[in-house]
């Protein structure tokens, strides 16, 4: 029997924690740009740019803000989409487990839901404050799960569930293109998009609630919805690192 | 010492079915630089892999163990083992979308025995710009950025996979140097998986050559070198001498042949040749590396 023990540490004081920290900040920094830039250029362009354009035209009638409710789902699908190509290689080969990996996109993803929906509460107050001082009408174009811009909570909540949702769908395409290649991945498609369909059947909110509400389907109650989601998008990240468990590290194409 | 003795025990990895690497038994000293070399598409660069826990083996399991490890465990998937290996390969692996600060402040933060002085001495060296985005490097400074990385990182099994290949002559050459120089000072596991035989035979220690997924030979340098051997003589003559050896390579011109062998000879056998009208020369690391993994008659 050998009498060598058998470490179960990490070198030098190292810890998981502060590993899972600087994986996450690497995340942060990384995708930075792409995240911040995206924010500019919604808060610039659609709101101050919606802004201009309705006054110069037919007057300032409806939310400048509410135009561009869907945006946020598809560029974060795109924010999920990136993390795999991006940063799998990069800290694998820095000695970060696939697991660790997964956590950290995980939590990184959520983090990201949580940033984008806290600015569109932000600038829905904003804006609302703008709207009464001009005596403007602050109609909304879009279904939602809240009637006023004053209920910050069901705004939050709208935009983080269905935001995170999409961003899961985003994070299983870039894993299953990655690991399958393009053709496999397109077959892949409809399983790596049912966090995001799920999510929005069970929410039933902007542009599909009025398609959904013609057809007779009814939003099951938020007490049911709201976890439903939650716990769809954690299988997601989950079924994610099950498809990249057994992935190997393939040198990145110069 | 942290270096690190790795062990496969009947690795195999295939690709759509065809292996890379086939039931490969190895062991790898701790504390020494070992040349893992190979033709192209011998399977060096999926060694490297699974030893760094890249990749799981489809078949057998790779084993690292003493320094502070201690006991053997198989690095995939697993971190004590990974935060402790270091495989640096020539794609870098990497986006190159960042800048280089980025790379390297990863590194310093993900890697446990990570040198930061020595990181910056060896960017100063290598005449690395630290704001400059990698995309904006040329091939040779991307690959010195790699390095770079490797040796800063000090890991106990350090791989170095053709990473150093788009460099130049002078780079490379300051690579080998500050690689030695700092091995001297930190001992370590070094496997250095190459086809430019020549230019690092001189700092290996111990050799290993794959071909077709196998391990055609494992030597110390030294060994290796000592068991080959070109006879040169009248052709009767040569082969009465080398009818016992294994013949790697064999030349004729009119009446005169040269054979390679791969054999020990010892004192007696070197007389006989002698006494036979036979000149015998020493074989290059490299030469032998043709021999042994060249195209098979």
């Amino acid at each position: 029997m050998s009498t060598a023990l058998q470490s179960r540490a990490l070198p030098r004081g190292a810890t998981d924690v502060h590993r899972l920290k600087n994986v996450l900040w690497s995340l942060i920094i990384g995708l930075r740009p792409m995240l911040l830039g995206y924010w500019a250029v919604m808060v610039v362009a659609l709101f101050l740019g919606g802004l201009a354009v309705q006054l110069v035209t037919s007057g300032v009638t409806t939310s400048a803000w509410d135009y561009g409710t869907q945006s946020p789902k598809y560029f974060s699908m795109a924010v999920g989409i990136t993390v795999t190509p991006a940063y799998f290689a990069l800290l694998i080969s820095q000695g970060i487990t696939r697991r660790m990996f997964s956590f950290a996109s995980g939590i990184y993803l959520a983090g990201a839901a949580a940033g984008t929906s806290l600015l569109w509460v932000l600038m829905y107050q904003l804006e609302r404050l703008l709207y009464a001082a001009q005596g403007w009408p602050d109609t909304m174009t879009n279904p939602h799960l809240f009637t006023s811009t004053t209920q910050a909570g069901l705004i939050f909540a709208e935009f983080f569930l269905l935001i995170l949702s999409h961003e899961v769908t985003g994070w299983l395409l870039g894993i299953t293109f990655v690991r399958f290649g393009a053709w496999r991945g397109i077959v892949l498609l409809p399983l790596a998009l049912l966090p995001a369909a799920a999510a929005e059947f069970l929410l039933v909110a902007q542009w599909l609630a009025d398609v959904l509400d013609n057809i007779g389907y009814r939003r099951p109650p938020l007490a049911i919805a709201v976890p439903a989601v939650l716990v769809v998008s954690a299988l997601g990240v989950y079924a994610g690192y099950r498809v990249l468990r057994p992935m190997a590290v393939k040198p990145t194409k110069g | 010492m942290t270096a690190l003795t790795v062990r496969t025990e009947n690795v195999s990895v295939r690709f759509a079915g065809v292996p890379a690497l086939d039931r490969l038994d190895l062991r790898l000293a701790p504390g020494k630089i070992h040349g893992l070399l190979g033709r192209n598409g011998s399977g060096k660069s999926t060694l490297a892999a699974a030893l760094a826990g890249f990749r799981r083996p489809d078949e057998g399991r790779v084993l690292i163990e003493g320094g502070d490890l201690g006991a053997a465990q198989e690095p995939y998937e697993n971190a004590v083992v990974t935060s402790r290996v270091c495989l640096i390969r020539e794609s870098g692996d990497r986006p190159d979308a960042v800048p280089v600060k980025y790379a390297v402040g990863l590194a310093a933060a993900l890697r446990p025995y990570w040198d930061a002085d020595l990181a910056g001495d060896l960017l100063d060296r290598f005449e690395i710009p630290l704001n400059k985005k990698i995309q904006k490097l040329s091939r040779g400074k991307k690959s010195a950025l790699g390095v770079v990385v490797g040796i800063a990182s000090r890991a106990p099994l350090t791989i170095f996979d053709e990473s150093y290949l788009g460099m130049d002559v002078p780079s490379r050459n300051l690579f080998y140097d500050m690689l030695l120089a700092d091995y001297v000072e930190v001992p370590r596991t070094i496997v250095l998986s190459t086809h430019l035989v020549s230019e690092v035979s001189t700092m290996l220690e111990e050799v290993l050559i794959l071909d077709r997924g196998r391990l055609v030979t494992q030597s110390p340098v030294d060994a290796l070198r000592g068991r080959g051997a070109s006879i040169v003589g009248p052709a009767a003559a040569v082969d009465e001498f080398t009818a016992g050896f294994t013949v790697l390579a064999e030349e004729r011109l009119g009446g005169t042949k040269s054979t390679t062998v791969l054999g020990d000879l010892d004192p007696a056998l070197l007389a006989q040749a002698t006494a036979a009208g036979l000149e015998i020369g020493p074989v290059g690391l490299q030469d032998l590396f043709v021999h042994l993994t060249g195209a098979k008659a």
